[in-house]
């Protein structure tokens, strides 16, 4: 039918299906900035326009609804390319990160202040109702809308966004706008989608109706001839190669326990086949035409039942090593069963397949024993978390298009290097043939560190020769990407009377499911990330790693850290209570300085073994001072309402900076002719703002001016190697090599300045912005980049850096919580979080605030509501936002604070240590500590569920 | 997918329109529930209302009139709204939902979730169809197709409390109420306890509301009002939690309620 709106105050006339829906049409008109990303259910609010001048979901509209209708998008709000005072006062307060649906939150905030030119926080929270953000959470959108407000009465107004640090920096610990914020912002191309050609063909998957089963046999002959359909892909026609989805350095542990499409499905919404046609619809009626016969096996859920002997084993094929020796002895080879594949491990780490076992390591220092017989008190409990899901705005995208004879993939990933790696072996093609472009990522939090679709898309191209789309819905993210593993944590803790630590012990199981991607590195962060942070000479752990038929796990924000953290800083509580002491001083006491040697860190290595390592800084005791001031820790609250009661807590952090000795990052700074820069980062911003990082160490460094740089980063033909973005290493390891590039582009600079000037190289230094001053004369970049370039010069100066290190720089963190439980009901209210952080020099400290934010919300919400529950079959009974319970703005502390306690690390760059995943490992142990404060009972168990508090109280 | 899509400009051309299509076609508000993808709508003919100007309130001597596409959000906008329909139509958290989702619409779906059928159940309302206005659990236990035009509200002196359960704040309803009395001098005429959000349909705890009236119960008796409530109630456990929660928790949240509704009020 013919469709006539009025789009952005322009006349428009289309024509589509009366039922076509609403954000796709706009997305087929042009306009990027109207997103998906909730199977069109209206929940995350990527989709919103403002629609006959309401602030609505584009996704819940359709064509023949909106002929006739007014609509605005995000492209209404600015002219000449500029940008309008509320996006830029996003854009300043530091909200723009992942930006999946930054756009939306312009249009809200927009239609907010025209409606209500002064508005309340009640205000502010009602318009931003229907708008998920999962990357910074939502308390600073209160201080940028007043910042729009005051912005639209004064289009210079300015005001202090958040503390700054470092005064002897220009760049380095100031608010300086995101480089990629005003793009991200007014919605323009950023994302895998926005890059997709016309006429390109679309991969839609079959998955599995059962959680544990083998394929016995597979039709697909009535799809293949269906009009429409380019190819389908199943465990017949895809390569035979094994790999693992998980996206790490060398050496990788993580088994290689996975084809393309296997003859056996290991959970509910497993790879069956991939249909490459013409259109989704003919992609789901071809997926329709598929006839499948499944040997449905006995599947297993729980950690409980996996350890059991006779529980179905879910890898029971071929097990070897990745040199191709044999994993088991002659007589348990033979038991292999060959149509169940083959697991490959790179190396040894503690498996045993045929009992379910991924990976399993123990370890400790001292003798625990000993610890534990000189203790007065021993507390011994168990903690249990269960499985929780990423939920970035923006679902897992690909695009993937052959240029020439290469192939070239778009993704929103962590790990564009890794996705080189992996597609180019599996497809069986070499590396130089294949191009990564990482995009903008509209979040990834772990999940992006998977290489989820790339494989199958690329393998789409590359037979077909065609361009190829492939986007998750939002029920695909729930079942087919990978998720916080369900651990169980076993604590002991020994001690004196006077609270001396004299023994710990942690026992962690964890459910790795049906793949063992990152089986051995996750859970190991359960204690790496967690026993480091006390001072105690017998420490010993174990870890056992199961598989099972739940959904995917893998990489999550805080890797094993948050599980971790739980288990030992809830249980420290616990020791506190048993021996009648504060438990503040508690953890003072024992808690780690500045100097502190880390003796258990020898043995928490990842894949690799580890090292004795000293702390290099810590806030940990101003972060403690400072913050019980803060919180009046100590002082109990009462309230009018007896059914209310109110209590406080307190927890240590802490995680790593990437990972010593493991990871790589490179980075090149050149001058380019008119004396301005480009740095090319191999990191993969995903929206914390690592360009930004590295512009400022290039502007540090060459005394350039910011605007004066642009980053390149995350392509693997463009810029050089990077290991990715995860273990926290984007400011670490990507800021040092950009660091290290700058500094050897500022030692060529030097050099050819001391010629140019005829004066010694010691006798010159770079002034701001862009010069180099001598003791008699100055000289720009500009003229030495000219003549660098000319028919007589030296050629185009470039400086390189490549970081690697064995150096350690541990972020650490204090969190403060009070909380009002209501005993009638069972419901927990986070009334006040305090978030104090030890990052070091925070380098962009507006931005940091905002993951800090954005870290704890996110974990408030798996402490309280978040929860993948599924059925006896192994089905997800929540693949919805909605119904799986994320946080939304209505849910934050009423009172949320972020407090930054520098410290300047030696190692780090310009004293930066990360910040963003230890943010993530306060909440549960703080809430639940703070619930005991309440009302005297320990949740050991997450989420902290009215209904299990009124458990907890015998109420029912 | 919806392939046709009827724009009517009167309300005899709806109904003649839904009779050429007989079952084959169902009425269109804003599309919030037809046009979300978390399942498969049934229909590909709608007939939609935007023409029909069913869009007003009106605040008439004897009731409120609430046309049938007016949104959530319009009820919450106007002045003529009792505030404790304004709180339910609040509890749809979303301000995205709320300016697309149609009070028409949200009773015409009838689901066990809505945020607002329990409150217009406690506040007498009734349905008008073109056909005939009915009470609405008369218009929804007739699970009638019949056009909304609008709801109507009498003006009554009544005292009305709702309150709802859910995880967090956009996440579904787990269990909803609201609880009504009309006095008159003091003197209880009528209490009326709506629930929602446990199975089935939205329903009203007759039993309980009778003892209340006839004073075999009294607010006081607060032993006695949560053993009558699980005396009508019988939830089941789903993700929301177990039945034993949801029995709990009913109960204290009608109690609240039903406090709520008799404090101050003395009782002849």
């Amino acid at each position: 039918m013919k469709i006539n709106i009025n789009l952005n105050g322009a006349p428009r006339t289309l024509y589509a299906e009366p039922g076509e829906n609403g954000q796709k049409l706009l997305q087929r008109m042009g306009i990027y900035s109207v997103r998906s990303g909730d199977d069109n259910t209206g929940f995350t609010g990527n989709d919103t326009i403002l629609y006959n001048g309401k602030i609505a979901s584009a996704g819940l509209l359709i064509a023949a609804q909106i002929d006739g209708s007014e609509i605005k998008t995000v492209e209404s709000l600015s002219k000449d390319n500029k940008m309008s005072p509320v996006q830029s006062a996003l854009v300043d307060m530091g909200v723009v990160q992942s930006a999946y649906n930054s756009p939306a939150a312009a249009l809200i905030i927009t239609d907010l202040l025209e409606r209500i030119p002064d508005p309340t926080k009640e205000d502010i929270m009602d318009a931003l109702s229907g708008l998920f953000i999962r990357d910074s959470g939502y308390e600073q959108y209160f201080k940028a809308v007043d910042i729009a407000v005051n912005r639209k009465k004064d289009p210079d107004y300015k005001t202090q966004i958040a503390e700054e640090f470092r005064p002897d920096l220009r760049d380095v610990g100031k608010v300086r706008r995101k480089i990629d914020g005003k793009q991200l912002v007014m919605g323009k191309r950023a994302f895998v989608e926005d890059m997709v050609l016309p006429g390109s063909l679309v991969l839609k998957m079959m998955r599995s109706p059962h959680a544990h089963a083998f394929i016995k046999s597979i039709d697909t002959r009535s799809a293949e001839k269906m009009a429409g359909v380019e190819l389908v892909i199943t465990h017949k026609n895809c390569p035979d190669v094994y790999f693992t989805t998980a996206g790490q350095g060398f050496p990788e542990p993580s088994p290689h326990d996975r084809k393309m499409f296997g003859k056996k499905v290991r959970h509910f919404g497993d790879r069956v086949a991939a249909v490459v046609a013409e259109t989704q619809e003919i992609a789901d009626e071809a997926i329709k035409q598929i006839k499948v016969e499944y040997e449905v096996l006995q599947p297993v859920f729980s950690i409980n039942d996996a350890e059991k002997t006779g529980a179905p084993i879910v890898h029971e094929g071929t097990v070897s090593f990745l040199d191709g020796k044999p994993f088991y002895d002659a007589d348990k080879s033979a038991q292999a069963k060959p149509e169940d594949g083959n697991v490959i491990y790179p190396f040894g780490i503690g498996a045993d397949p045929y009992k379910n076992i991924a990976s399993s390591v123990e370890d400790g220092i001292g003798d625990a024993s000993k610890g534990f017989e000189q203790a007065d008190v021993i507390i011994e409990e168990e903690y249990s978390s269960s499985q929780i899901h990423c939920t970035p705005c923006e679902n897992h995208t690909v695009f993937t298009r052959m240029e020439g004879e290469r192939l070239v993939i778009h993704a929103s990933t962590q790990v564009p290097w890794h996705v080189r790696r992996n597609v180019a072996r599996i497809i069986g093609i070499s590396e130089h043939k294949v191009r990564v472009i990482k995009e903008r990522v509209g979040g990834g939090y772990g999940s992006k560190q998977d290489i989820l679709l790339e494989d199958v898309c690329a393998f789409a191209t590359w037979k077909t020769g065609k361009p190829v789309f492939y986007q998750y819905s939002r029920k695909d993210e729930f079942v087919a990407t990978s998720t916080r593993h369900p651990m169980t944590i076993r604590v002991k803790l020994g001690a004196k009377k006077d609270g001396t630590l004299t023994a710990i012990e942690m026992d962690v199981k964890a459910n790795t499911g049906p793949y063992g991607n990152h089986c051995l590195t996750v859970p190991m962060n359960a204690c790496s990330k967690t026993l480091p942070l006390f001072l105690c000479e017998n420490m010993k752990f174990k870890v056992t790693v199961f598989y099972s038929n739940i959904y995917p796990t893998g990489a999550y924000q805080g890797y094993g850290a948050p599980q971790g953290s739980f288990a030992l800083q809830t249980a420290m509580g616990e020791l506190a209570d048993k021996l009648n002491v504060d438990h503040s001083e508690l953890l003072s006491k024992n808690s780690v300085e500045k100097g502190s040697v880390l003796e258990i860190l020898k043995c928490l290595g990842e894949g690799k073994a580890g090292a004795v390592t000293s702390v290099s800084s810590c806030g940990l005791g101003d972060a403690m001072r400072i913050g019980k001031q803060m919180i009046a820790y100590g002082e109990k609250r009462t309230g009018d309402d007896p059914d209310i009661k109110y209590g406080k807590g307190v927890v240590l952090l802490q995680q790593g900076s990437g990972l010593p000795g493991l990871d790589q990052a490179n980075a090149r700074v050149t001058l380019i002719s008119d004396g301005s820069l480009i740095v090319h980062s191999g990191g993969a911003d995903l929206g914390t703002g690592l360009d930004t990082v590295c512009a400022k160490m290039a502007s540090e460094v060459l005394c350039a001016d910011l605007d004066q740089i642009s980053v390149i980063s995350g392509d693997t033909d463009n810029t050089p190697f990077d290991t990715g973005a995860y273990a926290s290493s984007g400011t670490y390891f990507s800021g040092n090599a950009a660091k290290k590039a700058a500094e050897d582009l500022k030692e060529k600079i030097l050099t050819r300045a001391a010629d140019l000037l005829n004066e010694n190289i010691e006798d010159l230094e770079l002034e701001f912005p862009g010069n180099v001053k001598g003791k008699k004369n100055s000289i720009s970049f500009y003229k030495i980049a000219h003549d660098a370039e000319s028919g007589t010069g030296p050629g185009q100066l470039a400086g390189h850096g490549s970081y690697t290190t064995e150096d350690t720089a541990l972020p650490y963190g204090v969190h403060f919580c009070e909380v009002a439980v209501n005993t009638k009901t069972g419901k927990v209210d986070v009334e006040k979080y305090y978030a104090l952080m030890d990052c070091g020099t925070p380098i962009n400290p507006e931005i940091a605030e905002g993951q800090v934010y954005g870290g704890v919300l996110k974990s408030i919400g798996h402490t309280l509501w978040e929860d993948m529950k599924m059925d006896e079959n192994g089905v997800c009974l929540n693949p919805d936002l909605k119904n799986y319970g994320v946080p939304m703005i209505g849910d934050i502390p009423k009172d949320f604070k972020v407090k930054f306690i520098q410290s300047d690390d030696p190692f780090g760059p310009f004293g930066g240590k990360s910040v963003s995943e230890v943010s993530t490992n306060g909440a549960a142990c703080v809430i639940s500590i703070a619930i005991h404060d309440a009302i005297g009972v320990w949740m050991r168990s997450w989420p902290f569920t009215s209904e299990k508090i009124l458990r907890k109280l015998g109420k029912i | 997918m919806i392939r046709e899509f009827f724009k009517p400009s009167s309300v005899e051309e709806a109904i003649k329109q839904k009779e050429t299509c007989q079952n084959n076609a169902c009425w269109f508000g804003n599309g919030t529930f037809i046009n979300n993808g978390c399942h498969e709508f049934p229909f590909e003919s709608v007939i939609a209302l935007e023409k029909l100007n069913l869009s007003k309130i009106k605040d008439m001597s004897a009731e409120i009139i609430i046309g049938a596409t007016v949104t959530l959000q319009d009820l919450m906008d106007s002045a003529h709204i009792p505030d404790v329909l304004k709180q339910a139509a609040g509890h749809e958290t979303s301000k995205h939902i709320r300016n697309m989702k149609t009070i028409g619409g949200d009773i015409g779906i009838g689901m066990v979730l809505s945020n607002t059928i329990p409150t217009l159940i406690a506040l007498s309302a009734s349905v008008h169809t073109p056909g005939a206005t009915l009470l609405i659990e008369d218009y929804l236990a007739s699970k009638s197709a019949d056009l909304i035009l609008d709801i109507q509200i009498p003006k009554k002196n009544i005292i009305c409390h709702i309150k709802k359960v859910s995880l967090q704040s956009n996440s579904p309803t787990i269990f909803t109420t609201a609880a009504s009395l009309e006095k008159n001098n003091d003197v209880i005429k009528n209490v009326i306890i709506a629930v929602g959000g446990i199975k089935g349909d939205v329903f009203r705890l007759k039993s309980l509301e009778a003892q209340l009236v006839n004073g075999s119960i009294k607010s006081t008796d607060k032993d006695l009002i949560k053993e009558a409530v699980s005396g009508e109630i019988h939830p089941v456990s789903d993700i929301n939690g177990s039945f034993e929660y949801k029995k709990y928790i009913a109960g204290i949240t009608i109690l609240d309620c039903i406090e709520h509704c008799f404090s101050g009020l003395v009782i002849h």
